[in-house]
């Protein structure tokens, strides 16, 4: 978004013009949607952004201007996405300590460990490969998957994401670790077995 | 240092956050150990394979959004 522009909407946004919130709709909402869908399935991922909008215009005022407008909605958003997370515990997971790689009592492996290919990042089509990462990245238990779709995703700092989870900095690393590893196991299989000699 | 111990240092070390006397130890390890190589090898590709898929162009069209959303949307502007 032009910075003026931007400006001239954050005004409108203030004086509740009409026209100013639909163009700010229409200017962010793809992006939004976007970023909601990672996290959640499609009726939570559009209620999630309608929420947005409406806490956008609920607390535009504690808006600060140094901030892009829309890396602002999208903290919104991803925080709204958080919260329905929490809310599916129902949902069945998997342990992550069975997704990660196994030790002898001595500190060494306990498996060998195959190299990936150099052509790794060429395994499947580009959609199917994509979307082979997304499933997998939604094997992982929600604690873990939150943390690899803020830190490697969305790109959010160590510090950010601590407080957008609500805990410190070292849960942090050692969360984002283990989802690593054990989206890296879960990775394996699929890469090794589709690999084609180049 | 071990196997265990090379993994738990693995991501200070991909961060670029290690001591100099760890990063030694670490560096040490890798020259005597394939599997481990190996195995920092796979978690960055793991890694640069998640930020391939979410830098997905088809994720990002407008044409994506329903249109009933952005009604609804427009509809519930609070006055
Ligand atoms: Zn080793």
């Amino acid at each position: 978004m032009e910075e003026n522009l931007e400006a001239q909407w954050v005004a409108g946004l203030r004086a509740g013009d009409s026209d100013s919130y639909r163009l700010v709709v229409e200017a962010t909402i793809g992006k939004l949607l976007a970023v909601a869908r990672r996290y959640l399935a499609e009726d939570d991922a559009c209620d999630a952004v309608q929420d947005t909008y409406i806490k956008m215009h609920e607390s535009i005022d504690r808006f600060r201007e140094e901030a892009a407008l829309h890396t602002w909605l999208q903290r919104i958003l991803v925080n709204e996405c958080l919260q329905r997370l929490r809310k599916q515990k129902s949902r069945k997971e998997t342990s992550i300590e069975e997704m990660l790689p196994d030790f002898l009592e001595d500190g060494h492996r306990a498996n060998l460990q195959e190299p990936w290919p150099e052509s790794y990042g060429k395994v499947l089509n580009r959609e199917r490969r994509c979307e082979c990462v997304m499933e997998n990245l939604n094997q992982l238990p929600v604690t873990y998957r939150s943390v690899i779709l803020l830190r490697d995703i969305e790109g959010y700092s160590g510090q950010e994401t601590a407080d957008l989870l609500d805990i410190s900095i070292a849960a942090v690393k050692v969360r984002l670790h283990r989802a690593r590893q054990a989206l890296r196991e879960l990775l394996e299989p699929v890469i090794l077995e589709n690999t084609v000699d180049l | 240092m071990t196997c265990n111990e090379f993994i738990d240092f693995l991501i200070d070390y991909y961060e670029g956050n290690l001591s100099e006397e760890r990063r030694r130890l670490f560096e040490e390890h890798m020259g005597v150990c394939p599997d481990c190589v190996a195995y920092l090898d796979s978690y960055k590709k793991t890694i640069n394979l998640v930020q391939e898929s979410m830098a997905n162009p088809n994720a990002e069209l407008d044409d994506d959004v329903p249109h009933e959303l952005v009604m609804a949307i427009l509809a519930a502007k609070p006055k």
